[in-house]
């Protein structure tokens, strides 16, 4: 492992590396368990989104009742978000915070308990959706309602034991990490509870109800996914390049910021419906603010990376981080222009909607979750990754397929709404004008396929303790010679 | 961040205030919200026609609930994903041309360079449902007003075209060869013809379909409720004058 490279960083003790160890070891059930049944709903979403885009033009494939395009794509959907995202978020947020706090975790056993029943919930909610008892007119609330305690109740298990860890931490100033992971604890919760006490508990909605979705899903990204994917950034950017973050303060106000618009945005989808105009115009202005947060956060990791970019080349954990930021920069873009009156005509509920979902979700979160893992794994298991190399085919497979992925998805929202935007087009039209967007995005989730098998057969070599014995980290390419910053990134720099 | 509890004050009124402002202050305003009636006011294209009689609006209401089998039929339409890819809105002419796209309402087979706007939809519209079926996604066609499609010229359904209906359920592409609809087959049962002639529910349908001579293809209940469902789906009742702004009769005051 790392921590025995004979040359300490400096300023870090003997001590400091004793602890890391004990926290590792007590965090490397629960987290390994939430990164490997995170991991396998990564599996399924991605097969099920295969399925659900072949569907989209094969219309005659796999003639069964319980994968009919109209149930596989909300169950790729929330496969994706509820069985992986939220998973590898678990993961993630309990090791960060158990290193930033430096205690141990001291209940492994009711993390993972907690962890089977939320695993239980995904499991009947996309097993309900498939088979037809799903509310599958709301966006990501498609699970059906006897869903919902379990999993908020799953959740609340998990978190409390983070506010638990974190309000016993070592005295210290906090990280921003923290906070965003904290963020995490609650919001997401919060937003839960009020959709689905208003939806499925008091019903009788009206127009409310596509307001009240939209707020919430937009909440799942700008609310749970951001401030969990940026914890992991502000983690993993400060340990590879071995500096600390460039300014506290505009980390500070990038959090602040992003916690005050975001729980605003959501409901700009819905632009021109039958609610009060109001709503989407408010909705709309907290998305387009939204860049604020997101241009401080921007220059904070670029101000903290300025110098060691290289070390994009060579470090696994820094590259995914890397490209996750250019998704969380894309994802904020793309969910303000869409906001937008003149675009929105275009797009309205169309797939480009579709296409800013994967940005979130995949760009960003599952590409941030990525680099986190390849980070995390090794010190809990203590192995190292079997080849570098396939972690350079999963990085490359992924990013293009990804970017291909959205990009196709945003054209085909366009061309489609803009046929169907026409006096005279008949609809047959439209489906033409995209039909080309999806045959193209079959392929590229092919791709994301065969990457996905890669970082799962390297997870579960991991797991199964079967990776490297060496003591060195598996990087991308080997560091060349000239390069005399390679050896910050087998260490853990003083600064968390 | 000092302490934790700061920290979760400072956080809850972040996410507090918006939470009241866009959901639950939304939700109560929909909550509070109930049917109107028809009043008896000038028209405003013509103001000097006698406004109609105040007996006759008497009693009628804006909207109606519906129920039975329209209610069952919203659940096939809910737990099929129909919302996956349609959605019922009709957007006002600032947003889109949905008020003029041809077949978005009753006027069907209007003149192409004299379009009949179809009334945008308003939150009264959907004030009955537990939640409001914009849907999800606009892949497929806008079934807003999508009740209009399916009658004849009298205004009643017309047995062709609701059998057309019943055809897109089962096979969407033996109408329409670039339909990207998913076929709905699970909502029909293949029987044995009991009758020669056939029974009354079966579909009239190309003999390709079928798999077998002797074979005939019924809908279950399910069909039936998301076809009675799809039939009564007509956004653009005329508003009572409290909703469309238009001022009601003054009363009648010395």
């Amino acid at each position: 492992m790392s921590q025995e490279t004979p040359s300490l960083p400096p300023g870090v003790t003997p001590e400091d590396i004793l602890q890391r160890a004990a926290i590792d070891k007590s965090t490397r059930l629960p987290v390994l368990f939430f990164f490997t049944s995170g991991a396998a709903w990564l599996l399924v979403a991605t097969l099920l989104g295969l399925l659900a885009s072949l569907k989209f033009v094969v219309t005659g494939a796999f003639k069964y009742e319980v994968l009919n395009l109209a149930r596989v794509q909300p169950a790729f959907v929330n496969a994706l978000v509820y069985g992986w995202a939220y998973q590898a978020g678990f993961g993630v947020m309990i090791w960060i915070m158990a290193r930033l706090c430096r205690t141990e975790l001291r209940n492994p056993v009711t993390l993972i308990v907690a962890g089977h029943f939320w695993n239980l919930g995904v499991t009947l909610g996309v097993a309900g959706i498939l088979g037809g008892q799903g509310n599958l007119h709301m966006k990501l609330l498609e699970f059906p309602a006897m869903v919902w305690p379990l999993l908020l109740a799953a959740y609340l298990l998990i978190v409390v034991w983070l506010v638990v860890m974190y309000s016993a931490r070592r005295p210290g100033s906090g990280y921003i990490s923290q906070w965003y992971i904290l963020a995490a604890c609650f919001t997401w919760p919060w937003m839960y509870l009020v959709a689905n006490v208003l939806l499925n508990v008091f019903k009788k909605a009206g127009v409310a109800g596509p307001v009240v979705a939209s707020w919430y899903a937009n909440g799942v990204t700008f609310l749970w996914m951001v401030p969990v994917g940026l914890a992991s950034a502000y983690f993993v950017i400060p340990k590879i390049t071995g500096k600390a973050i460039h300014s506290y303060n505009l980390s500070s106000f990038a959090f602040w910021s992003l916690l005050v618009l975001a729980p605003w945005a959501g409901a700009q989808e819905l632009i021109g419906g039958p609610v009060p105009a109001w709503i989407p115009a408010v909705a709309g202005t907290a998305q387009i603010l939204l860049l604020i947060p997101m241009l401080a956060v921007c220059l904070n990791h670029y101000q903290t990376v300025r110098g060691a970019h290289e070390l994009v080349n060579v470090s696994p954990s820094l590259r995914f981080t890397f490209f996750a930021a250019v998704g969380y920069v894309c994802t904020c873009v793309a969910s303000a222009v869409l906001g937008s009156m003149s675009l929105s005509r275009y797009t309205f509920l169309s797939f480009a909607q579709d296409g800013v979902m994967m940005m979130g979700t995949y760009m960003f979160f599952t590409m941030a979750m990525f680099g986190a893992i390849y980070f995390i794994v090794p010190r809990i298991t203590a192995c190292e990754w079997v080849s570098g190399s396939r972690i350079r085919l999963h990085f490359w497979l992924s990013a293009y397929a990804i970017i291909g992925l959205c990009s196709l998805l945003l054209i085909a929202g366009v061309s489609h709404g803009s046929a169907i935007d026409e006096w005279e087009s008949s609809f047959e039209t439209a489906v033409m004008f995209s039909k080309g967007y999806l045959v193209g995005r079959i392929f590229l989730w092919a791709f994301l396929v065969a990457a996905n098998f890669i970082f799962i057969h390297q997870l579960v070599l991991m797991v199964m303790n079967r990776g490297r014995k060496a003591g060195t980290p598996t990087l991308i390419h080997q560091p060349t010679p000239y390069e005399t910053a390679e050896l910050v990134i087998t260490t853990e720099g003083a600064e968390a | 961040m000092n302490s934790l509890k700061s920290f979760i004050l400072t956080m809850g009124a972040c996410v507090g205030v918006p939470t009241v402002v866009m959901t639950l202050l939304p939700y109560g305003t929909e909550r509070g919200r109930h049917a109107v009636a028809y009043q008896s006011v000038p028209d405003p294209a013509n103001p000097a026609a006698p406004p109609k009689d105040p007996e006759e609006m008497k009693g009628l209401y804006y909207p109606v609930n519906y129920s039975g089998d329209r209610k069952r039929g919203e659940l096939v339409y809910i737990q099929e994903g129909c919302a996956q890819c349609h959605t019922q809105v009709v957007r006002p002419d600032y947003a889109g041309i949905d008020q003029f796209k041809k077949g978005s309402g009753r006027e069907q087979e209007y003149a192409k360079d004299q379009p009949v706007a179809v009334r945008q939809t308003h939150p009264w519209d959907y004030m009955h449902e537990d939640f409001a079926m914009f849907g999800i996604r606009r892949i497929g066609p806008d079934l807003a007003n999508a009740g209009y499609r399916y009658l004849d010229k009298d205004g009643r359904p017309d047995a062709v075209k609701v059998n057309a209906l019943y055809q897109h359920f089962y096979a969407p592409r033996s109408l329409r060869g670039w339909s990207t609809s998913p076929s709905f087959k699970h909502l029909f049962k293949e029987v044995k013809k009991e009758k020669p002639e056939g029974s009354a529910d079966a579909l009239v349908i190309p003999a390709n379909l079928l798999l077998e001579v002797g074979m005939e293809i019924v809908p279950t209940d399910e069909a039936k409720a998301l076809v009675e469902y799809l039939l009564g789906l007509k956004r653009d009742a005329p508003l009572p004058a409290a909703i469309a702004g238009t001022p009601p009769q003054a009363p009648a005051t010395k």
